[in-house]
């Protein structure tokens, strides 16, 4: 005898969770865009990196962000 | 020595919080039957389930415990990411997700009941039930015990904050909420924690300057593994092939039910079948953080220019695990330690989260719904589910809290993957591949791998086992804990086969009828046949099974 599974009525499909991902990256990499110009960053930091790495970094963050937004709003209703 | 903690970090770790509660908050409305509770509404795509599947391993303690495994064993931990993991998964997507999946049972203990009988179902769910109510709570305890020592964060507002908002959100959405948010997870991970990696790779020159500055010893894969006595770990290829790649690779990654309840949410056989070669790609690529985190670590640390604190639990010993917190220390700069801080804490809390929902579904249909209350609505079972969460929480909690005090229990916990998973995998492999296997067979098999796994453990343990038995057991008189480990898991393996075998040969099995859909030769192969080859399971798996060789023939 197979396991019973209840029954799966249609109540609609939530947001996909590409949408979700992309609003945290988005939110995550404007947030550290922003500190980049206000927070100083420290001596053995810029040694590695003169471009303060939460410029780039949350830029590139952000960017996926928003690409990730679109697919997920595209995907919405599938 | 804490990491100091700016408003911006605070700013980013808060936003964490609301997120996952606002995700678990939102699915609720679509969590109202089991299906929906227990397999997320088995609506997963391969890419959402292959993500969770990796997620629901990747936890902050692997992540942590890895890179400080790597300032130990050098390359070694590679094999733990790629022979001890890629062959487990590819195996499981090609050959055992069709029994699995095609029987639609909620849980792994579910299989064994259809296979053999209750009584090996029972068996199995109260070990894995233990096992990951302990690793829950462990898991817990040494998040504080992190936050604590490294940013001077109190126990218990990191224990209950963490504890009580994984209970709020699976509470409310089941798996579905579990899945959400490992796969947030993994965003976080790679998003907070490969940059620092990058920025010490570069730090030193680039990977080849890195690498030329290491121990020979330290940067090979297999050309250092012919004898015990050639590098760090202390076993030899076989004990590696056998007892890793083999028996507690297969064990975990093919009958682990906290990773395979992903895979049961996909939404047909085939995604099912994709989910682990999907992850399996996304799991190859771990090292970059780990082993080159690891790396770093190693040369910053014997150059002087990396403290790190001495183990709380171990005065005097150097606390490996807190290698990539004094990175992320070093390299970032707020916001992005904030970071970098969200992205362990996610790897903690999805990994708890994983724990408690696979608990909850065999709580519930393997051991209430058996033992307890056989008949009631679907209804009835999905409010079980979620006391069980709760209650679930509350004794990770007091796991945590018993681990605070005798912290000797964490040796034991360590083991107990191969008292579970290690003999679990010769029952499923005979079981799925053997028609002549007997519920019995199954059953004292299982017993005789789980007793003798344990006997060895604590046979080292107790300094019953001396150097001669050392050597039959594992190949040396004195072989490290992780190679005692890995032979463990073998001989755990090796008992419950041969114990089934005998044991199944004398005592009478099922018939062909009943074993339809659950044995190989009774089963249909999956067709994938309209499919294009582009999207057949089989060609990503031979594709990742080229990446993995390549891998290993490059640092041979």
């Amino acid at each position: 005898m197979r396991e019973n599974h209840g029954p799966s009525e249609d109540r609609g499909s939530p947001l996909p969770i590409w949408f979700f991902v992309g609003l945290i990256l988005a939110a995550y990499g404007a947030i550290l865009m922003a500190s980049a110009f206000l927070v100083s960053v420290p001596d053995r930091i810029v040694a590695v990196t003169a471009t303060p790495p939460g410029l780039w970094w949350g830029g590139g963050m952000a960017g996926l962000g928003l690409v990730f937004l679109w697919v997920g709003l595209r995907g919405r209703g599938r | 020595m804490t990491i100091e903690i700016h408003a911006v970090d605070w700013l980013i770790i808060a936003l964490y919080f609301v997120a996952i509660l606002g995700i678990g908050l939102y699915l609720k409305r679509f969590t109202r039957t089991g299906d929906d509770f227990f397999l997320a509404g088995r609506r997963n795509s391969a890419w959402v389930a292959g993500l969770a599947f990796l997620s629901a391993n990747l936890g902050a303690l692997e992540i942590l415990g890895w890179t400080g495994g790597t300032m130990k064993y050098g390359m070694f931990v590679s094999h733990f990411y790629w022979v001890g993991a890629i062959p487990a998964m590819l195996f499981l997507g090609l050959y055992m997700m069709p029994f699995y999946y095609s029987s639609k049972i909620h849980s792994i203990p579910g299989y064994l009941r259809l296979r053999f009988d209750e009584r090996t179902r029972v068996l199995n769910a109260v070990s894995f039930a233990v096992m990951t109510l302990l690793m829950s709570g462990i898991n817990l305890y040494l998040m504080a015990l992190v936050f604590k020592v490294l940013l001077g964060w109190d126990w218990h507002v990191s224990m209950w904050a963490s504890a009580g908002a994984i209970a709020v959100y699976i509470t409310l959405g089941g798996l579905m909420s579990a899945i959400f948010t490992e796969i947030v997870q993994f965003f976080l991970i790679w998003a907070g924690l490969f940059l620092v990696a990058v920025l010490g790779i570069a730090d030193l020159g680039g990977p080849a300057a890195l690498l030329e500055g290491l121990p020979e010893r330290m940067t090979h894969l297999w050309s250092t593994a012919g004898s015990a006595a050639d590098n760090e770990m202390g076993i030899t290829w076989l004990g590696i092939a056998l007892g890793l790649g083999f028996v507690l690779s297969f064990g975990y990654w093919t009958t682990d039910f906290l990773v395979v309840q992903r895979a049961f949410s996909s939404r047909d056989l085939r995604s099912a079948r994709l989910t682990p070669i999907t992850a399996s790609f996304f799991k190859m690529a771990l090292p970059v953080i780990v082993v080159g985190a690891g790396l770093v670590a190693y040369r910053l640390h014997a150059q002087g220019l990396l403290p790190i604190p001495d183990d709380p639990t171990r005065p005097g010993h150097t606390w490996n695990d807190a290698a990539l917190p004094m990175l992320i220390a070093r390299y970032y700069p707020p916001g992005l330690v904030g970071l970098g801080v969200t992205a362990l804490l996610a790897g903690f809390m999805a990994g708890q989260a994983g724990n408690v929902s696979a608990f909850n579904t065999v709580w519930t249909y393997d051991l209430y719904r058996v033992l307890i209350r056989r008949d009631a609505s679907d209804k009835h079972f999905v409010w079980v589910g979620r006391v069980t969460t709760v209650v679930g929480i509350l004794l990770s909690v007091a796991t945590a809290y018993v681990a605070m005090r005798f912290n000797t229990i964490m040796d034991y916990i360590q083991a107990i993957f191969s008292w579970v998973n290690a003999p679990l995998f010769a029952t499923m492999l005979l079981g799925m591949f053997w028609r002549g296997t007997t519920s019995a067979g199954a059953f004292w098999g299982l017993v005789a791998g789980m007793v003798s796994s344990f006997s060895i453990f604590l046979g080292f343990r107790l300094d019953v086992f001396g150097p001669g038995l050392a050597r039959v057991l594992c190949f040396s008189e004195a072989p490290s804990d992780m190679a005692r480990n890995l032979w463990q898991a073998w001989w755990a393996w090796a008992v419950c086969a041969g114990v089934t075998v005998a044991v199944s040969l004398v005592t009478p099995r099922k018939s062909d009828e009943e074993l339809r859909g659950l044995v190989k030769g009774l089963t249909p192969s999956p067709d994938d046949g309209r499919v294009s080859w582009l999207r057949r399971p089989v060609t990503w798996a031979a594709v990742s099974l080229m990446v993995l060789i390549g891998l290993n023939v490059w640092f041979w």
